[in-house]
């Protein structure tokens, strides 16, 4: 079996995650918000993770709502 | 006589500085933010704090929806209107900046725009009509090439009067400069549409009219 991959989503504070977090409850993606992998940044913010291919998904719900940074693969 | 049955008896006449009594709610939820949450929001990943930053943006988008305001992270959270006032004034003007205001604001305005004067930046301070109110003409006559921002208090605590900021705000989005409106006194009591009235800051106190 393959393994799943995941992406994240990173955003300018923890106020923007949560608005993420809260229009993808609504949306019903599947989504978990993860503390910022170490090997990404050193602060101590929190990103949403979801699997990789629900990315361009969650960019349509996102966007016009909520900015992000960048969206990393892990 | 025991606080409750005096407090029956108070008729309260000082809204204007504090609201009083508090809602219930309010209480209910700081006493559950201290027995239940507890992290500090924005400040870690980790579950209470993020509980305690949920709350936070719950408090953001009903604002946002209560002020007609298209974006709730746009909204920030001071100690008070003074503090809100402060940042907004000294955050945004410099020396060569020119700005107007009215002659019916509060010290918080008028205090650091008078220190704002002192470092170089422009004030004009349009008189209003014998009953308090700013007329738009006034304003556009104030206006020149270098006008970055107009500041007016929603409605004076001392008199009442209601300014016309509908009207200034659109003066405001037409000639390109910023509306400050203090809104200590109405938020909450009277209609305020952030986005349609080109609002770029309003300061108001949640423990006033709430």
């Amino acid at each position: 079996m393959e393994e799943q991959r995941y992406a994240v989503f990173l955003f300018p504070s923890v106020s923007y995650a949560l608005k993420a977090e809260k229009i993808l409850k609504a949306s019903g993606i599947a989504h978990k918000l993860i503390p910022v992998p170490r090997h990404i940044s050193s602060d101590c913010g929190v990103c949403v993770r979801i699997t990789e291919d629900k990315q361009q998904d969650v960019e349509g719900e996102l966007i016009g709502k909520v900015e992000w940074d960048k969206v990393l693969l892990l | 006589m025991p606080l409750d049955q005096l407090n029956h008896s108070i008729i309260y006449f000082d809204n204007a500085a504090t609201s009083w009594p508090k809602p219930a709610g309010m209480m209910a939820a700081m006493i559950n933010y201290s027995e239940q949450i507890g992290g500090s929001p924005g400040r870690s990943g980790h579950h209470r704090s993020l509980d305690a930053g949920r709350v936070i943006l719950e408090a953001r988008e009903a604002l946002a929806e209560l002020f007609g305001c298209n974006d709730s992270l746009r909204i920030a959270f001071t100690k008070n209107a003074t503090e809100a006032l402060n940042i907004a004034l000294l955050g945004t003007l410099s020396p060569g900046d020119h700005v107007i205001t009215s002659g019916m604001e509060h010290n918080s305005v008028m205090r650091p725009l008078r220190y704002l004067e002192a470092q170089g930046v422009q004030l004009s301070v349009v008189s209003c009509s014998s009953d308090g109110i700013l007329s738009p003409e006034d304003v556009l006559a104030a206006l020149r090439p270098r006008t970055r921002m107009l500041v007016v208090t929603h409605a004076s605590n001392v008199t009442g009067t209601i300014q016309p900021i509908a009207e200034l705000g659109k003066i405001a989005g037409r000639h390109g400069i910023l509306f400050c409106v203090d809104a200590a006194q109405t938020a909450g009591a009277l209609p305020i549409r952030v986005d349609d009235m080109a609002i770029a800051s309003s300061p108001f106190q949640a423990t006033n009219p709430f």
